[in-house]
């Protein structure tokens, strides 16, 4: 069966949609991470344009988020008080972000940076996080135990403004998530992405946090700014297709609660290094994309 | 001199050589159920005819990215590819080969062929090849020669109501004026084709020459939920987008609701 989508300009198969829906809100449930950077790409194979996607995939996102913070607010694993700073800080970097794209663009090097931003970013996180993560689980050793301070440790210790967070049980200076969640915003303005993918590694290795409120906290974030980005793109470039969106979010808002129920059954260790390997996958799915040629050397404008 | 010029405009007249053209359906109704639409055409033209049936929209400009390496590594954006006067949509029918049709020039002046389109000095010519891909794999562009079939010939009026006249027959050997022939094929427009006018030309070609036998437009249009849907997103941008995002929140706390698990909670 399939759908016209009126703002896509094109025709969708119905189950397809949903079944992309699905998976990529399990990922959200599992990770607490939004899944835009999968789903757009996804969509733009099925004839979807890049500008439609990226704005309908965020509607999708909002749906997916509202769905995992309603069962991770009952569950008492959202830290509101973290996640509102970092918030705020995110609404500040992702500000800045878009600044900086502009300077990069008038240099003419923007896409080149940013591309090569993005794999870094995504080589680096996901390596560590799945040798960081590989070595607790074979050492049989908690890996957020810290033998020593470190060096960065240190520095946090004599930031001002200390606040205990009860949900994530660390005392922590407020500066921290601010300027943190501005550093996420900035990158994600920049590489075009919701952050979720460098969040939760930020809250897990940076924040301290235990994993179980990573998720919902990191959710929690992506919902707000998901709500953001689907009434700007709506307003100011008309590309949200909420048929599109519909489909999408019939299947993400119930992959999203079989992803936290299946996050749930396992140890925190064993989720950090699944993202690691979802993480890394994405990685090499992006430099194949960098090192092959194109089946085609002109290519519609506008995505991620 | 001057009874002898209006005794030739009448044979100038009669020897303008003129079609029929239909197009079936003349319009196309865009609603949610919409997956791409099959456009017959049948041309009727004078006897000894090749022809081309062309159909496009307006021609536009078009930006594209133009991807290339950099650092002898990666493929990435390299800048822009500009084409002037390019429909979004381009097809042609035609009953031989495009190159047995005629010249380029000749080609050319009735915009038909790839090269037509985008002539080698016009801009982006060295990414015409690139183009005609991406239209073709998206099926917007299309060339598809011998598409035209004759299915046979018109009767002539001298001969209609006759029983020894029919179509397909070939004409008595005393008749000296070639018949008229009748072409049918199929235009296959994809999903992604869009809301507008869209005109359809028939050109003849005989002898080296070339002549505009008819014409119709085509009407595609956007009825129903995608009409009102579009009207509101175009229109009405915020309220559509506030109303997207409660939407959205609504179904995904409604699902939480229904999930609700009464399991012990955390890792």
């Amino acid at each position: 069966m399939h759908l016209y989508l009126p703002i896509a300009g094109n025709s969708v198969n119905v189950f397809l949609m949903i079944g992309l829906g699905g998976l990529v809100g399990f990922l959200s449930g599992m990770f607490g991470v939004g899944g835009g950077f999968l789903m757009t790409p996804l969509l733009m194979m099925c004839g979807i344009p890049a500008t439609v996607a990226a704005a309908s995939d965020s509607n999708q996102i909002v749906a997916a988020s509202a769905s995992g913070c309603y069962t991770h607010f009952r569950a008492k694993t959202i830290d509101f008080r973290m996640g509102l700073l970092m918030l705020v800080g995110g609404l500040a970097g992702g500000t800045l972000g878009v600044q900086l794209i502009k300077v990069l663009r008038r240099l003419g090097e923007a896409d080149f940076a940013i591309t090569v931003v993005y794999v870094i970013m995504l080589g680096g996180i996901g390596a560590y996080m799945f040798f960081e993560s590989l070595t607790a689980l074979l050492g049989n050793r908690p890996a957020t135990t810290i033998s020593r301070p470190s060096f960065f440790r240190k520095a946090v210790q004599v930031l001002p403004f200390k606040v205990f967070f009860p949900r994530s049980k660390v005392t922590i200076s407020a500066l921290m998530p601010l300027l943190l969640g501005g550093l996420v915003g900035t990158l994600s303005a920049i590489m075009g992405v919701g952050g979720g993918f460098i969040m939760v590694p930020i809250m897990i290795y940076l924040l301290r946090m235990p994993m179980h409120v990573v998720v919902g906290t990191s959710l929690f974030q992506i919902l707000f700014t998901c709500i953001n980005i689907t009434v700007l793109q709506a307003h100011f470039n008309h590309t949200v297709d909420f048929v599109l969106a519909l489909l999408l979010l019939l299947g993400s808002v119930v992959g999203a609660q079989i992803g936290i129920r299946v996050g749930r059954r396992l140890k925190a260790d064993q989720l950090k290094i699944l993202m690691s390997v979802l993480v890394l996958g994405m990685m090499v799915k992006m430099l194949v994309g960098l090192l092959l040629r194109p089946e085609f050397l002109v290519v519609y404008k506008g995505g991620h | 001199m001057a009874l002898a010029m209006f005794a030739c405009l009448p044979q100038l007249a009669a020897s303008q050589p003129t079609g029929v053209l239909i197009v079936v359906p003349e319009r196309v109704e865009i609603n949610l159920f919409y997956g791409g639409a099959n456009i017959e055409v049948a041309a009727e033209v004078p006897g000894g005819y090749d022809v081309a049936v062309r159909l496009m929209t307006r021609p536009e400009r078009l930006e594209l990215k133009k991807l290339g390496k950099k650092a002898g590594v990666l493929w990435m954006g390299v800048g822009d590819a500009i084409f002037e006067n390019i429909p979004v949509v381009y097809q042609v029918l035609s009953s031989a080969p495009l190159e047995n049709l005629g010249t380029q020039p000749l080609r050319a002046q009735w915009k038909l062929g790839y090269q037509s389109l985008i002539s080698d000095l016009a801009p982006g010519a060295d990414m015409r090849g690139e183009l005609v891909g991406l239209k073709e794999h998206q099926g917007l562009f299309a060339l598809r020669e011998d598409a035209l079939v004759r299915v046979g010939q018109s009767v002539p009026p001298s001969l209609r109501g006759t029983n020894a006249a029919s179509i397909g027959e070939p004409p008595p050997a005393a008749t000296m004026v070639q018949q008229p022939q009748v072409f049918r094929g199929t235009f296959r427009l994809p999903a992604s084709a869009p809301a507008g006018d869209y005109s359809v030309d028939l050109i003849g070609f005989k002898n080296g020459d070339a002549v505009h036998l008819a014409s119709a437009t085509l009407y595609f249009e956007n009825a129903g939920a995608v009409r009102i849907m579009r009207y509101l997103a175009i229109d009405h941008g915020l309220i559509y987008g506030c109303a997207a995002s409660l939407i959205a929140i609504l179904v995904g706390l409604l699902t939480g609701v229904l999930f609700r698990s009464r399991s012990n909670e955390g890792h």
